[in-house]
């Protein structure tokens, strides 16, 4: 479903609305199919999105945040430091090119079309990671987004860690034919909800998408983050917190808005994330086969029970866990 | 060369995050990660740009139960690994 007017997308990931206002109710619902729908709830920012025709052969970087600058502005200083109204910024060689009112929350994206291409969705992607930070910011949402797979299984999430290739793809494939849910293979959400210390945090799925394209929605207290390493067996190994850690930072999305850059703030929020999530719930490292055993170990650490012994397109059947 | 006559200097290049009596360090770039134990925190903490290493292996000696030829010997190859990792910065040895 759209927003009230054809043209507008509304992208819902965790707590934070993005309004997209596309260039015509078509590219709207395309942005709808893509993501799996849209949401009705009023957006934090809303954004108007132009797709801009183009002669030129543009380089499309890997990283449309280390690729970003922010244009000079003629402003003064508001009381947190950053410059008041709109920040102007450029991607690359003016691949995207735009602004954005942290005041307003409103700004506007200028997109050479390039980026829309089929084969450059993910990199598109990376505009949304920074909108999501500012309409984060806007709903005063304690979250972040992960470089992960996510399950629900017996009612708790578990985050799987890895680096590309590590296996997150296949970890996804594994669980949902064991019959566990997936919230995504590529990026999730934690949120941390209520501003009160020792509050699990919560694993959500989004909208982005990875490999594994049979994903749902959802959310579950995380009960536990397993860190992937590839090997000829199912084990898991403590892991101590500050390497945890270290390896989650490494795939934490870097919480940037739209009119910031990666400085030192936002590196020290990254491991602030990382060190919250980790501080929060047990870290293992999992030494996993390609197939879907490692669940056992997971179970027997994390004390999960289930009804019936598991087996890959058994069922994900389980009682409660144990108080 | 590296010698205990050696000041090292932090490098700004990178981001530190203490995680109990562990350090972590994520560059500017983004691309590195380190991560530091509890001895080489503690070495770490020490290396404040003025102090020369012969002074950093005394407060080791005093805190540790280790020989000082031990220490010395595990400092300097800890002083390598930190200036290769870009995360200190060695000045010229004070005379």
């Amino acid at each position: 479903m759209v927003g009230a007017d054809a043209s507008e997308f509304r992208l819902r990931v965790g707590e934070a609305v993005i309004g997209l206002d596309c260039p015509s109710p078509a590219y709207a619902a395309s942005l709808a199919d893509y993501f799996g729908g849209a949401t009705a709830a009023t957006p934090h920012i809303r954004l108007r999105l132009e797709i801009v025709p183009h002669d030129d052969s543009p380089v499309v970087p890997d990283s449309l945040f280390t690729a970003k600058r922010l244009l000079p502005v003629k402003a003064h200083d508001r009381a947190d430091g950053d410059p008041a109204g709109p920040r102007r910024f450029a991607i690359g060689d003016d691949l995207v090119t735009g602004w954005y009112d942290p005041d307003a929350r409103a700004g506007e994206l200028r997109v050479k079309c390039v980026l829309t291409n089929n084969q450059l969705t993910r990199v598109f992607e990376q505009l949304l990671y920074q909108a999501f930070a500012s309409a984060t910011e806007a709903a005063a949402s304690d979250s972040f987004l992960v470089h992960a797979s996510g399950v629900i299984h017996c009612g708790s999430g578990y985050l799987f860690v890895g680096a590309p290739e590590a296996g997150k793809s296949t970890v996804a494939r594994l669980s949902g034919e064991a019959g566990a849910m997936v919230l995504n293979d590529e990026i999730c959400l934690v949120r941390f909800p209520g501003a009160q210390a020792g509050l699990t945090p919560v694993l959500e799925g989004t909208p982005f998408n990875g490999l594994f394209r049979e994903k749902t929605p959802g959310a579950a207290p995380l009960r536990a983050v397993l860190l992937l390493a590839q090997a000829p067996h199912h084990r898991l190994v403590p892991v101590g917190r500050a390497l945890a850690t270290a390896t989650v930072a490494a795939q934490v999305v870097p919480p940037v808005g739209l009119d910031r850059l990666i400085d030192g703030r936002a590196r020290a929020r990254l491991l602030e994330c990382a060190d919250r999530l980790c501080a929060a719930v047990p870290a293992r490292r999992l030494e996993f086969l390609p197939d879907a055993g490692f669940w056992r170990e997971i179970d027997r650490e994390f004390e999960t029970e289930r009804d019936n012994e598991s087996a890959p397109g058994s069922g994900d059947s389980c009682s409660r866990r144990k108080p | 060369m590296t010698s205990l006559e050696t000041v090292l200097v932090p490098a700004e290049s990178y981001c530190v995050r203490e995680i109990g009596e562990e350090t972590i360090f994520l560059s500017n770039s983004g691309d590195q990660i380190h991560v530091l134990d509890e001895v080489g925190t503690f070495v770490w903490k020490e290396i404040d740009g003025r102090r020369p290493l012969g002074e950093i292996l005394d407060r080791i000696c005093a805190e540790y139960d280790v020989s000082r030829e031990t220490a010395e010997r595990d400092l300097l190859r800890f002083v390598e690994e930190l200036t290769e990792m870009g995360l200190v910065t060695q000045l010229a040895n004070r005379s």
